[in-house]
């Protein structure tokens, strides 16, 4: 099952620790070039995101991560390899 | 203006057993960028330019004019011979690479510092030198190249080379952390990443950040790599590690310190000075620079 409200969570704390975005301007439809994140920017939310999760992406998802284009792309990615992550586990 | 000479160019690269016996020297290298240097649009705003910085650099004009013409002379060698060689004879560019570079010293050096950021410039030869580090088993190499020579050379027999690009730095900080290398080029500027401004040449230019911010992420040193030519060999020198310290824009002062002390014991081997005027006529050199450039070289790698 994927768990996308806990990733998205995630994502949303993220974007405000790491580039002070407030969360009321991370919908699933924010461009990730409207919200200013860089190359840099965007690793770090990946890293915190993954700290949050407690979870490292593997290189495939990063590799998908580099096509999304809005945060909702982002939580897809991340929740599919979440469960994926999960399912391996259990 | 006739352009037989792209299709003679792919016939006698492809006609050559090696690519004897340089990249700098040899029939083949010289017969390409002779004809690049006859045929290259931006020779002029080129040499104008790079004349210009090493000025400011503290040159002379008459030797800032005549080191300028060898420049481009090594920016065509290097942008073309060099890469044609690494994207389409890419074992011949391991070979040349295994008997003309000397990177003893670098290895022993690098060796000592686990996980290091391992950067360079672009001085002439700058592209055979991923492949320096791929035959000194140096574990991961980041290098950011076109997708055409990326293809060309994802895989050289266990060694993979990676492409960067936007997660690339979450790899990089992993491979950090585990005690392997990366390796980046420190003098380029993208517009769309973070920068800082540092001083070079005293003057003040835009430093992309993201070594710092690897070396901040991953705790790690970083070790500029120095890549100099003598009549066709090559030595890779290991500079002093820098360690971050204060502000990302402080430990970029500090490599570009390195890079300037380098510069300085062999101006005419960097082939971006154009790059440290940091005003429109450079930016506009860099946009023309890249048009021109791919328009000739897609030519040559569809052969």
């Amino acid at each position: 099952m994927i768990d996308r409200d806990r990733v998205a969570a995630a994502l949303r704390d993220s974007l405000h620790t790491v580039a002070e975005i407030p969360a009321d301007k991370v919908s699933p439809d924010a461009s990730i070039v409207s919200l200013g994140l860089d190359s840099l920017r965007l690793s770090e939310v990946i890293m915190e995101v993954e700290a949050l999760l407690s979870l490292e992406l593997p290189e495939a998802t990063l590799l998908r991560l580099n096509d999304a284009t809005t945060v909702g792309a982002i939580e897809q990615i991340v929740s599919e390899a979440l469960a994926a992550h999960e399912e391996k586990v259990a | 203006m006739s352009e037989v000479w792209l299709d003679t160019a792919r016939d006698l690269l492809a006609k050559s057993s090696s690519f004897p016996p340089g990249p700098f020297q040899g029939q083949v290298a010289s017969f390409i960028a002779s004809c690049l240097e006859n045929v290259h649009p931006d020779r002029e705003l080129f040499t104008g330019l790079t004349a210009r910085a090493m000025t400011r650099g503290g040159f002379d004009e008459a030797r800032a004019a005549a080191l300028a013409g060898d420049v481009f002379r090594s920016y065509l060698r290097t942008q073309y011979v060099d890469k044609l060689l690494v994207s389409t004879r890419t074992r011949d560019a391991l070979s040349l690479v295994q008997a003309s570079f000397d990177a003893s010293a670098l290895a022993g050096k690098v060796s000592e510092q686990g996980g290091a950021i391992l950067c360079s410039f672009h001085f002439r030869g700058y592209p055979l030198l991923p492949l320096a580090f791929l035959l000194r088993s140096l574990p991961v190499v980041f290098l950011r190249a076109r997708p055409d020579v990326m293809e060309a050379n994802r895989k050289i027999d266990d060694f993979v080379i990676y492409g960067t690009d936007r997660t690339a730095p979450v790899r990089m900080v992993r491979a950090l952390r585990s005690g392997k290398h990366v390796f980046v080029m420190a003098d380029q500027v993208d517009a769309k990443a973070e920068t800082a401004e540092v001083r070079l040449f005293g003057r003040h230019v835009k430093a992309n950040v993201g070594l710092a911010w690897l070396a901040e992420k991953a705790n790690a040193p970083i070790v500029p790599v120095v890549l100099g030519e003598r009549g066709g060999q090559f030595s890779l020198e290991a500079l002093d590690p820098i360690i971050r310290r204060g502000s990302r824009a402080d430990t970029m002062q500090d490599v570009f310190a390195a890079l300037e002390a380098a510069v300085l014991r062999d101006p005419s081997s960097w082939l971006t000075w154009y790059g440290s005027l940091d005003d429109a006529d450079a930016r506009a050199l860099r946009e023309r620079l890249k048009t021109s450039n791919d328009a000739l070289w897609t030519r040559m790698v569809k052969s």
